[in-house]
């Protein structure tokens, strides 16, 4: 969603977090009005208008009366934020749970992009010591937290996977904010140990969150976040198996979107409502035999995508008609949320995820998949400076190249719009999908 | 009179290893040596002399530390065959890769090594439990148990052998002219490489000659005194430079260096516990949760050695160090001490960018 | 039956005429900063030195970076496929192809039959490019096209040791002022590109033969480092420029049979 000029410079010129909640109200506004047609699906719309006003409450500093989430004010309730930081794959049930509104800085940084604001952020970034090799999801929001455009939370809470780069630069955050930080180290192994020492730090968090709040964490409100929680998985589960039909019913472009939903609204109502929506209306797309999407290949899609305006996604999809059919991101890698020992299930969940430990669980996820989704070809975005996800390239190559397909790798970048040029796109995915033949 | 560089040469005539024993490769000092050393194995430091990476090439991308691709250059090149083992810890992401790339490629034993990023009893205990498969690994390569017995001579060899390099450094912060960068960069590597039980004989002799000479010295060399903070630095003529601009090089934390022999381990009972409690409370790499704590270590040091300025150096692309130096910087200008920022390749070539730097930064000082 | 194909790169641009399957006239250009007018131009060249009019050509096809702006041309094919087909149209049992332009390379992996099977580009980077040769040859104070005979003369070389050009060419001026023979550092320079190049075959897995293409495989330097670097000996046609342009051309060839 581009923004007007003006706007922009206001949000750059005078950050004041008041203000951009009143901006992003009028966001809200402009994409309630915005006719349903302009989107891909009525469930788009529908996350926006959710993201929107969830970034505007956020930026608010107080949860309010979630109407959505049927989360109250606790009574007494004092003015004081109630917004916490997280990283993506961080157990935002736990926040939830306490009545807490989490926003992941890294989807911050890409609704930043989205709005065009991250040029401006990152360079700025670039004056202040930081440099351009460290990944600029990490350097947009750094630079939106120093700059004052974010309201004070009330802690951070991270896990140290997705990388390196989020504990750092939580690290870096929260000393310039005076926030407390909260980390939850995973562990390369998942034996018995490893899963006993992550259940432990996050009951150890919970411990930190309730003297922090000054509340206590009742046992119905963990149990209200992970029933929505596992609702949400189960939508998304059948998403995915939806998927598989043998015509596409949504474009990867759109469905690479829903990053913003599982790393924000785990726990919370509108995670549940915005997964069934879509699952509700894909369902109909299918059964009507929908056919609007015309796709000459399957493409599997690995890592994320970029998250300014740009045409790449438009070009493969549309152009090209290599239709994005599965992505990694939204795979459901966990299993369900079990209240009878609530930390060690939440432990479970945080060491399944394919980024974590060895990465061997990625290429397995990759194996199922091109089988599962008779996958054509498997494209991996390297975002620039994830290490973590970059550095196995090589081992995903030789995987795909098993099956006899091709493998892309398209270096880019998902916030900063300044180094790549379209035109080098172009030629790279043509010559994939002359390989594809 | 022999130069200090012929004596230690002529020591290490004197006091040769055993070139007989196993070699367990490793390239980061959160590796616990000591069990290593118990098994009977010399722990052997990985330092890559290579400044080509096209095989390097095959495997990673280019944005990726030059250390870490000269391992995997030198890995898939067949230059770690004679190694017995290689152990990788969980320094950073792209070690965890490399790991999984040399484990698949390369015909040498590969063990990963992970390490809790806190430091409280939760973590002590888990650490202990990956040491304790750490040990059950290394006993089956060797064919032997490596009892609490022998975990513990090794810790009072190596406790020994950090006794050794303090006193070592405490020389160079007095007669940073005699101790030079060239010295001390022979003395750690070959630290990394030989058996400590050989090495604290020779380093306990080149000590003796150091304070003999030391007080023959009529007068200090005059200089800039300079601390140098950093992760790895083996190639880099980053500290001849600094000598040559009119530097003296007074104290670092690198990881073979300062930081590598500040904490020693405890010597009582259960001695896989006192190594999980020691490399975890150890003076912080990046990487770790109280990364920031040595920060305070530094500008004590600073203090402590008087050194009047601090040159910080990041390997390109290494995070857990570069995203530090705005934070340390903050610390430093409080303290009104200045410093300087480089960004380097692991490598000994590409004088010409840090030359300059540190040539005008020392201008300015002096 | 004549079909054509042109192929405008950033800095050149090449057209290759084929008259009933077989090569009737090459031609190559500076492409200027008009894609489009780097078109007209060679063709109105190719026109007036043939005799052959616009209404000879039965298709065209385009390729390179400027195929689309070009505005002319039924089809355009990547110059991925288009150097696949080329070099594999010169010597069928190729199966590499490494293609230094002006201001990118690629290198292409290429089927039994001729098809692009895997590639890598590098075009936001000088090094490993034409462009480097270029500011060296310039830092140096030499004709770029003597590069490759002074590099070959040269007994050893100087290890330039960054990777980035603009950092290369400060290195190299100190390189010049410490005194180190003028063809060791190009000896130097040609291992560079030879490194950087042969880290992108690495990646994709060399495969023998080999071909190279483009503007740099005149320069013997590179093509005697490069040797030396992946270990086996590298095919050059006789005209390297103009492989982009003949995989177009043959293309174009493909489409007017099927027509």
């Amino acid at each position: 969603m581009s923004l007007q000029k003006d706007v922009q410079r206001m949000l750059l010129e005078k950050p004041d977090p008041g203000r951009i909640a009143r901006v992003l109200l009028l966001v809200l506004i402009k994409t309630f009005l915005t006719p349903g047609s302009s989107f891909g699906t009525r469930s788009e719309k529908r996350l926006s208008l959710v993201l929107y006003d969830h970034a505007r409450k956020f930026f608010k500093g107080t949860a309010g009366l979630d109407r959505a989430s049927g989360f109250h004010r606790a009574p007494g309730f004092h003015r004081d934020g109630r917004s916490v930081f997280t990283s993506l794959f961080a157990p935002t049930e736990l926040v939830y749970a306490f009545d807490f509104l989490p926003f992941s800085l890294e989807i911050l940084a890409a609704v930043a992009a989205s709005m065009e604001l991250t040029p401006e952020l990152l360079s700025r970034a670039e004056h202040n010591w930081l440099s351009t090799d460290f990944c600029s999801f990490h350097r947009a929001y750094m630079e939106l937290v120093t700059a004052g455009m974010l309201p004070k939370p009330s802690f951070l809470l991270a896990t140290s996977h997705t990388c390196d780069g989020t504990f750092k630069s939580f690290s870096h955050v929260s000393a310039h904010i005076r926030s407390p930080f909260l980390l939850i180290d995973t562990p390369y192994h998942n034996d018995g140990e490893a899963v006993r020492y992550l259940a432990g730090q996050l009951a150890e968090a919970a411990a930190q969150i309730e003297e922090i709040t000054k509340t206590v964490l009742k046992k119905e409100k963990l149990e209200r976040a992970f029933h929505f929680s596992n609702q949400a998985r189960a939508a998304l589960m059948e998403i995915n198996e939806l998927k598989k039909s043998p015509l596409p019913l949504m474009y990867g472009e759109e469905s690479l979107a829903f990053v913003l939903i599982s790393g924000n609204l785990m726990g919370s109502a509108s995670g549940v409502t915005l997964f069934e929506s879509y699952r509700k209306e894909l369902g109909e797309r299918l059964r009507k035999g929908y056919n609007g999407i015309e796709g000459k290949k399957r493409i599997l899609w690995l890592h994320l995508k970029p998250f300014f305006p740009s045409t790449l996604m438009r070009y493969l999809e549309r152009e090209l008609k290599a239709v994005v059919v599965a992505e990694e991101i939204n795979s459901v890698y966990w299993d369900e949320l079990d209240m009878n020992d609530p930390w060690t299930s939440l432990a479970r969940k945080l060491l399944s995820n394919y980024w974590v430990g060895n990465i061997e669980k990625r290429l397995k996820y990759i194996r199922r998949t091109i089988e599962e989704y008779r996958i054509d070809g498997v494209i991996h975005f390297s975002h620039w400076g994830c290490r973590q996800s970059n550095g196995g390239v090589r081992l995903i190559k030789d995987t795909v190249q098993e099956y006899g397909i091709p493998f892309l790798n398209l270096d880019g970048d998902c916030v900063d719009p300044r180094n790549y040029s379209e035109g080098q796109y172009v030629t790279r995915l043509e010559g994939f999908m002359e390989i594809m033949g | 009179m022999h130069s200090i560089q012929d004596k230690l040469t002529e020591f290490f005539t004197i006091y040769r290893p055993d070139t007989q024993k196993r070699r367990v490769g490793f390239l980061c000092p959160y590796t616990v040596e000591e069990i290593i050393d118990a098994a009977g194995f010399v722990p052997f430091r990985i330092i890559p002399e290579q400044s080509s990476f096209d095989r390097a090439d095959a495997y990673l991308p280019t944005n990726i530390c030059s250390f870490l691709r000269q391992v995997v250059e030198m890995g898939v090149g067949e230059a770690l065959k004679e190694l017995d083992c290689i152990v990788i810890n969980h320094s950073c992401d792209a070690a965890r890769r490399v790991f999984e790339l040399l484990d698949r490629h390369v015909s040498t034993r590969i063990y990963f090594q992970d390490i809790p990023r806190c430091d409280d009893s939760a973590s002590r205990t888990y650490f202990r439990h990956i040491l304790a498969g750490f040990r059950s690994f290394l006993e089956d390569i060797a064919r032997t148990q490596i009892t609490d017995e022998k975990l513990l001579r090794s810790i009072k060899r190596y406790n020994e052998n950090r006794r050794l390099l303090r006193e070592l450094y405490t020389l160079r912060a007095a007669h940073p002219d005699l101790v030079d960068s060239t010295l001390m960069q022979r003395v750690i590597e070959n630290n990394g490489r030989n058996p400590k039980s050989m090495y604290n004989r020779l380093l306990a002799s080149l000590i003796g000659e150091l304070k003999e000479r030391g007080q023959e010295l009529k007068e200090a060399k005059t200089g800039i005194r300079i601390y140098v903070s950093g992760g790895l630095i083996d190639p880099l003529p980053l500290l001849g430079f600094i000598e040559n601009a009119g530097g003296l090089i007074v104290g670092d934390d690198f990881c073979f260096g300062g930081r590598y022999f500040a904490v020693e381990v405890d010597e009582g009972n259960d001695p896989l516990s006192a190594l999980s409690r020691r490399y975890l409370e150890k003076i912080p790499c990046g990487r770790m949760e109280r990364a920031t704590e040595r920060f305070t270590y530094i500008i004590n040091e600073i203090k402590q050695y008087n050194a009047t300025a601090l040159i910080y150096v990041g390997l390109k692309f290494c995070d857990n160090f570069l995203v530090d130096y705005p934070q340390l910087k903050m610390m430093l200008d409080q303290e009104g001490i200045p410093s300087l920022f480089l960004e380097s390749e692991y490598s000994p070539l590409g004088r010409g960018q840090l030359e300059t730097r540190i040539e005008g930064f020392l201008e300015k000082l002096g | 039956m004549i079909a054509a194909g042109i192929d405008i790169g950033s800095v050149s641009t090449e057209m290759v005429v084929m008259k009933n399957g077989k090569l009737f006239a090459s031609c190559i250009q500076e492409t200027g900063s008009n894609s489009r007018s780097a078109t007209e131009r060679i063709m109105e060249r190719v026109y007036s030195e043939t005799g052959l009019s616009p209404d000879d050509i039965d298709f065209i096809v385009t390729t390179g970076y400027g195929r689309k702006a070009a505005g002319i041309g039924k089809k355009n094919v990547t110059e991925l496929s288009c150097h696949a087909r080329g070099a594999w149209h010169l010597n069928n049992e190729v199966r590499f192809v490494i293609d230094i332009g002006g201001q990118d390379s690629k290198v292409i992996k290429v089927s039994r039959g001729g098809k692009t099977l895997d590639f890598l580009m590098n075009d936001k980077c000088a090094a490993g490019t034409g462009r480097f040769l270029e500011v060296m040859a310039r830092a140096l104070e030499v004709d770029i096209e003597e590069m490759g005979e002074i590099a070959l003369k040269a007994h050893g070389s100087v290890t330039i040791s960054s990777m980035c050009t603009v950092f290369a060419e400060s290195e190299v001026v100190s390189l010049i002022a410490e005194g180190n023979p003028r063809e060791e550092i190009i000896r130097g320079l040609m291992n560079s590109i030879a490194s950087r190049v042969a880290g992108m075959v690495h990646r994709i897995g060399l495969q023998e033969p080999v071909m190279l293409t483009g503007g740099v495989a005149l320069n013997r330097g590179v093509v005697k480092a490069l040797e030396e670097k992946l270990g086996t000996t590298i095919s050059v046609p006789s005209n390297p420029q103009i492989v982009g342009a003949l995989g177009a051309a043959l293309f174009a060839m493909d489409e007017q049979e099927g027509q």
